[in-house]
């Protein structure tokens, strides 16, 4: 049975290396054929906000590939409405739901890694 | 890797030393156990190391046993009294070595994180875990030579059987090479490809800091 593990993201982008480490990861374990979950929680919900090219290193850039490549990723809705992140501002197709996803992620993953603080 | 047992018992043995003795070899040889085994001697097969130690003696004492018959597993499980072949084997389940990876993304002169992380790293080898440390991000800094904070933890860590790599990308944005790393650290060359199958694979648990 393929093997699952869930990233959870409490970091915002450009803030600090979190949010490539956690995207670069998802790519890499997707790729390898692994399911990959990534929630984005507390300032995580800040990475898909970037949404436009950079002539830097460009985290949104990699998290649309995850998306493509069939990573699953979430967004807290409570951490998303905090920050007056929505749904128009941010990368498409990336669910914004409640805590209860990701705790069901976690029932249902065979290893998990938290880039926080 | 071998599943150490280690007996202790009254001088001489008493009946109650002797049977859980014998519940020992009876798992240690499984179908092939014979009665008549001479069990007053240490045993090494390919899959168990048995000793045989006195109580009270200097190693009980140095290992906080506290009374006999008991047994000591993989210096992690300590059981007291008679106890059943099928309750031995169970607790050399329980008792197996756990592979424990842990991650550093930071550097250690920021904060107590580093000193923390190390730490459980040191008492996880203690209790006969096998520890490996992946440094990425800015926690390659930990494998830096000369730290006075972390060289001397580092290299007693690698002693003890620690692996400790450091991911190649992040050595070079941070201008370190093999050269100002401490004896023992390896490099990775592909830090994604290497963490993901050490955390998916190889590492029973993981630790992120």
């Amino acid at each position: 049975m393929t093997k699952t593990i869930t990233l959870l993201l409490h970091r915002g982008p450009y803030e600090s290396e979190y949010a490539d480490l956690a995207v670069n990861f998802a790519l890499k374990a997707r790729e390898k054929g692994y399911n990959v979950n990534l929630w984005l929680y507390g300032d995580g919900v800040w990475t898909p906000h970037v949404k436009n090219e950079k002539d830097y290193p460009n985290v949104g850039e990699h998290l649309r590939k995850a998306l493509k490549d069939g990573v699953n990723v979430k967004i807290c809705s409570r951490c998303a409405e905090a920050r007056d992140v929505v749904k128009d501002d941010i990368i498409e197709g990336i669910p914004m739901v409640g805590l209860f996803d990701f705790t069901d992620w976690l029932d249902n993953s065979d290893k998990v890694l938290t880039f926080m603080r | 890797m071998k599943t150490l047992i280690e007996i202790f018992r009254n001088t001489p043995p008493g009946n109650a030393c002797l049977i859980l003795t014998k519940n020992v070899l009876s798992v240690v040889y499984g179908e092939s156990f014979d009665d008549k085994i001479d069990e007053k001697m240490d045993i090494t097969t390919k899959d168990f190391e048995v000793q045989l130690h006195p109580f009270p003696s200097k190693i009980a004492e140095e290992n906080g046993i506290e009374g006999a018959p008991s047994i000591y597993i993989n210096r992690k499980l300590k059981i007291y009294g008679v106890i059943s072949p099928e309750e031995i084997k169970g607790l050399i389940e329980k008792a197996k070595p756990v592979k424990i990876g842990i991650i550093i993304t930071k550097t250690p002169n920021a904060n107590e994180d580093v000193e923390n992380i190390l730490a459980i790293g040191e008492e996880a080898l203690k209790v006969g875990n096998q520890v490996e440390l992946f440094l990425i991000s800015d926690g390659v800094w930990v494998g830096k030579r000369g730290n006075t904070l972390t060289e001397k933890r580092l290299l007693n860590l690698i002693n003890d059987g620690c692996k400790v790599k450091a991911s190649r990308m992040h050595l070079k944005a941070c201008g370190l090479n093999k050269e100002k790393l401490v004896d023992g650290v390896t490099i990775s060359d592909e830090p994604y490809e290497d963490l993901v199958d050490l955390v998916m694979e190889q590492w029973g648990k993981v630790v992120i800091f």
